[in-house]
This record gives structure tokens, sequence and C-alpha cells, in this order.
């Protein structure tokens, strides 16, 4: 377990599987695109990245869930973190790609409830490692 | 550490009273015996069995993995140690191979699905298990199964039907056709075996970023492994078992680990032009301090043994293009030159920029193509499998299964279409 505690750390998710109200995590409405977009205002901010943004070996807009696990700047220091920067640029360009081809169609609700499940799955190791406490979903 | 693999060449694939190798080289399979093994485990609400030959009009969808039938004639443990047997160290003595042939798990785990096997027209010339002859084991799960279980009862059926047919043949009197010698001694012996050629090692990411992402060594999944050396002869015993089902088209499958090109070639050319030193093992994490633990762990690695050049594979795209970044650019800041081997995704057009990390270190990558490639499946006369999912597969999208059967999508929806391992059946040499 690496000793942070959950507050310096936020989890930027539009997957209802994790559940509501949960501490540290907020919540997006809408696509991947507005969970990144939410990610640039932070990453701006100066906030870093802790697990790579482009999990999952999907184009970001082909799953319609994404999590993203960043950590605050310490120190008050707002400067932006290159490496997070370039992640996250990284990303955007995939979603661009994505959109383009026509990926993030309806996929029906047995897919949509998978995407959940495996979006939550590829994330809970990240999450537990930081104290945000990930339940396994069954 | 010596390794002799007794390969017999299959010919053919059939249905039969006995599992046998018969005399025309044509595999004999018990379907019977065969099911009923499988069967054992209760897992399953259905398990079913089906053929395809190379030139046949079939289609085999989605494809979870491919395993080469493989057992131990001689020396310790037995294939796939820690998933189907015991732990013992593989990789010595002696193993028999049913060359040309493969097993071909297919079912449905999540709703979503891919893995498309075309077994004749332009599919077929893009997957390497075209040219197989493939015995394919269709699943249907029990209700109410957990992913992770059944994910894992799919895996472990495609290695007992691997053993069972190798074992099969091999004590039915099946001869080898062929025997290939692998043999690497102890490091000390190697360092000095060849001193004025360039020491040079494999560093092999594997995929492990979590469910249907994952991958097993000796049974453990990868991702709880700090980056470690492994003989390059377990991987040809199974040692590096797939549970990785997403991204078709770069999946590294059971069969690409067993019959790893990179390994191959770092052998054939072993005291020609380099000293191949050994195989560094790392894996492809999602959190960024594993990244970095992983890459210094395996550039360290690599320091001790005095390595000066590094080939480095990747598995998927995305997150594990910042491995291979990472243990690209670490290995050039300590000396060690590199080589990368990837695919790309860069668009349809080839156009867009291909790897979601850089660093101007990398200036010696092979592509294994562009995974966004379109290409047109016709129809086949018999699929094997499912295709409700098709657009919605990676390499798929709206309107990709038409009406008529036949099938547009991108390179990454056929099984091992842009192999970062470099098995593929296309590719181009430097005369």
């Amino acid at each position: 377990m690496i000793q942070k505690t959950a507050s310096h750390v936020i989890c930027v998710t539009n997957n209802p599987d994790w559940g509501p109200g949960r501490d540290g995590f907020e919540y997006v409405d809408g696509g991947p695109w507005g969970v990144f977009k939410r990610a640039r205002d932070l990453v701006h901010g100066g906030w870093r990245f802790l697990a790579h943004p482009l999990y999952g070996n999907f184009n970001p807009m082909r799953h319609p869930y994404r999590t993203l696990l960043l950590e605050s700047p310490s120190g008050g220091d707002r400067s932006v973190d290159m490496e997070s920067f370039s992640m996250l640029e990284a990303a955007l360009e995939s979603c661009r790609a994505g959109m383009a081809k026509n990926y993030g169609g309806e996929s029906g609700e047995a897919a949509r409830r998978d995407f959940a499940k495996l979006d939550c799955e590829l994330m809970r190791d990240a999450l537990n490692r930081y104290c945000l406490w990930a339940p396994v979903i069954s | 550490m010596r390794l002799e693999l007794h390969r017999a060449r299959v010919k053919g694939i059939r249905w039969g009273s006995a599992t046998a190798l018969a005399g025309d080289g044509v595999l004999q399979v018990n379907r019977d015996e065969l099911l009923a093994l499988i069967r054992e485990d209760g897992r399953f609400a259905g398990v079913d069995a089906d053929l395809a030959s190379p030139g046949d009009r079939v289609r085999i969808v989605p494809v979870k993995d491919v395993v080469e039938p493989r057992c131990k004639i001689e020396g310790d443990g037995e294939v796939f140690p820690g998933m189907i047997g015991d732990v013992e160290t593989v990789g010595q003595g002696k193993t028999f191979v049913l060359d040309g042939a493969a097993v071909v798990t297919c079912g449905k785990i999540v709703g979503f699905q891919e893995g498309i096997i075309d077994m004749s027209g332009v599919g077929a010339e893009y997957t390497p298990y075209s040219v197989t002859f493939n015995l394919v084991l269709i699943f249907r799960p029990v209700d109410g199964i957990e992913i992770y279980e059944y994910e894992q009862a799919c895996r472990l059926a495609g290695l007992k039907a691997a053993l069972y047919l190798a074992r099969s043949a091999h004590e039915s009197g099946a001869a080898a056709d062929r025997v290939e010698t692998f043999e690497l001694p102890s490091v000390p012996e190697l360092l000095s075996a060849y001193p004025k050629l360039p020491r040079v090692a494999y560093l092999y990411q594997l995929q492990t970023q979590g469910l249907l992402h994952d991958t097993y060594v000796y049974g453990l999944d990868a991702k709880r492994l700090i980056a470690t050396i492994i003989h390059p002869n377990e991987t040809m015993d199974g040692a590096i078992v797939s549970g990785n089902c997403v991204s078709s088209c770069d999946k590294n499958s059971t069969f690409t680990h067993q019959n790893n090109p990179v390994i191959s070639a770092l052998y054939a050319r072993h005291g020609v032009d380099l000293n191949f030193v050994g195989v560094i093992i790392s894996n492809e994490n999602v959190t960024l301090i594993d990244k970095r633990r992983s890459s210094a762990y395996a550039v360290k690695l690599a320091r001790i043994l005095g390595i000066e050049g590094l080939v480095i594979s990747e598995e998927g795209f995305g997150n594990p293009d910042a491995d291979l970044i990472m243990n690209c650019h670490r290995a050039e800041i300590a000396g060690i030159r590199t080589v990368l081997i990837t695919d790309e995704y860069a668009g349809r057009d080839g156009a867009s920029q291909s790897l979601a990390d850089a660093t101007k270190e990398a200036d010696a990558v092979v592509s294994c193509g562009n995974a966004n490639m379109i290409v047109e499946l016709p129809k086949m006369d018999r699929v094997i499998g499912y295709t409700d999912y098709v657009d919605v597969i990676a390499g798929g999208f709206s309107g990709s299964l038409r009406a008529d059967g036949s099938i547009e999508v991108e390179l990454q929806a056929i099984t091992g279409a842009t192999c970062e391992l470099g098995f593929t059946r296309m590719g181009a040499k430097t005369l």
C-alpha cells in the first residue's frame, strides 16, 4: 500500500458502477470525452496522473466509461507536470481519432454493463493502492 | 539449459475413433473423449468442438486464445506449468510438438467480443492461424458465473485440450519429422563465449492491465511480478500463458508465447553476429509507479548482465506504449542500444500519430502493421462461434457486419494480424 491519504487523490469518472457518494470521487456526466476534459482542467492546474489514462486495449471512444486517477500538486506548486500533460494530449488525440471513426455507438445494455464492470476491474487495483477503496463488483 | 523440440508435422485434421496422428499426417481426434475432458470443469453449461482447415470457407469468431499442442516427453515438469500442472521448472529435456495444429478457444465472455480468424479469403492472409489445422472449442458458461471464473475456465480448457492432443498423439506412436535443439549455457559461460560479439538480451513486456488483459508466468499473475529473468527455453514449454482477450490483432496468444519469433531469431544469430545473453520479462501495469518500478528494475538487470543491445517488444497499445518508451529511454540513457517492436494505430490512412508516447532515443523501431487499416472480409459459408457483436468489437464500427454476412473492419479485429512479436504472415526482410 502506498502511504498517501485519499484527500490528495481524486478519481474522475463517469462510471456509475463505482456507486454514489464515494469519498475522493468526482462524477462527470456524459462520455469519456467529458472525463478527459475534466482531467485536462486538473492537469493544467498542476495535478498529475497516478495511473495511465489510456488503460485498457480500447480506443477510449470505444469504451463508454473512463476512470482517471490524479494526485494534487504538492506544496502549492501549480506548475504543469509535463509527463501528465503529454499523456493527456495523447489520450485526447485518441479520442478525436475515435470520434472521427464513429466509434462509441450504441452497444446495447449487456455490453454497457460489461464495459462498466471492466472499467472498474482495470482500475480497482490502482484505486486500492491509493486508499480509494474499490469494491469487487460482481 | 538444453531443450529439444520434437516436431511432428500435421497435414490435416478430422474426427475419429481414437486421438492419434495417422500415418498420412492427419490428426485424428476422438471428439467425445475430448469433450468429456473439457466438460469436467463444471463452469461450462455447454462446450462444443469443431474443426477448421486452411482454405475452408469458415470464419471463427470471437476468438479468445490460440494454443499449440505440446507435451513433455523427457525432462522436468509438464507444459503450461502452474496452469494445469505443477510449477517445476520447464525448458529442459524433450518436448513433443504437433507442428501445424492449433487449439482455438472461442466464445462470449463479456457483451463485446472480438477476434476473427478467416480460414480463406482476404482475412486469411492477415492471421497466422489460417494456415494451422484448428480444433475449435466453443464455450457457454453456467448462469451467474463471475467473469474472472469464466475467463479462467476458458483459458484452462484450451491448455488442457492442447496437452491432450499432443499427449494422445505421442502415446499413439507419432514420430517427429524434425528435431530442433535450443541451448543456452549459464550466464558466466555466455559472457565469455563470444567476447567480440555484442551482448544482446530481449526485454519481453507482458500484458498485465487487469481482467481480460492478463498474462501468467508459471501460473502467477504477471502484474504481481517484478521484472525478472526467464530462460528462453521456458517460453517454449508454455511458462508464459495468455489471459489477454482484448485487441485481438496485437494480443500475444499462448501460441505466440510458445513460438516467440524474437527468441527464435536471437537464437539463430547467437554466436554469428551477436551474443544472446537472455530474456528479461516485465509487465505493463496501469499505475505509473508500477511502470517506473518495472522499467528501472528491468534496465538494472540488463546492466548487471552487461547487456549492450536490447530488443524490446510490447503487447497492446496506449498504456503499454508508455512502458515501451520508458524502457527504451532508460536503457539508452544507461548506454544500452535498443530496438523496439510495436504496431501502429495511425488512422485508416496511416497519417496519424502511431503510438501514444515517444522519445527521441527510439530511433530503431520495427512496425508490425497499422491496426486501423480497413479490410473487407467476404461472407463465409460457415461461422464457428457467434457474430452478434461484430459492430462493437475493437476494430469494428457501426455497420461493420453487413446483411449478406460480409464484414468491413479495421485490421484490429483480426486475431494476430499485427502481432507485436512479429508472428505474422506478412513482413519484410533486408536482403
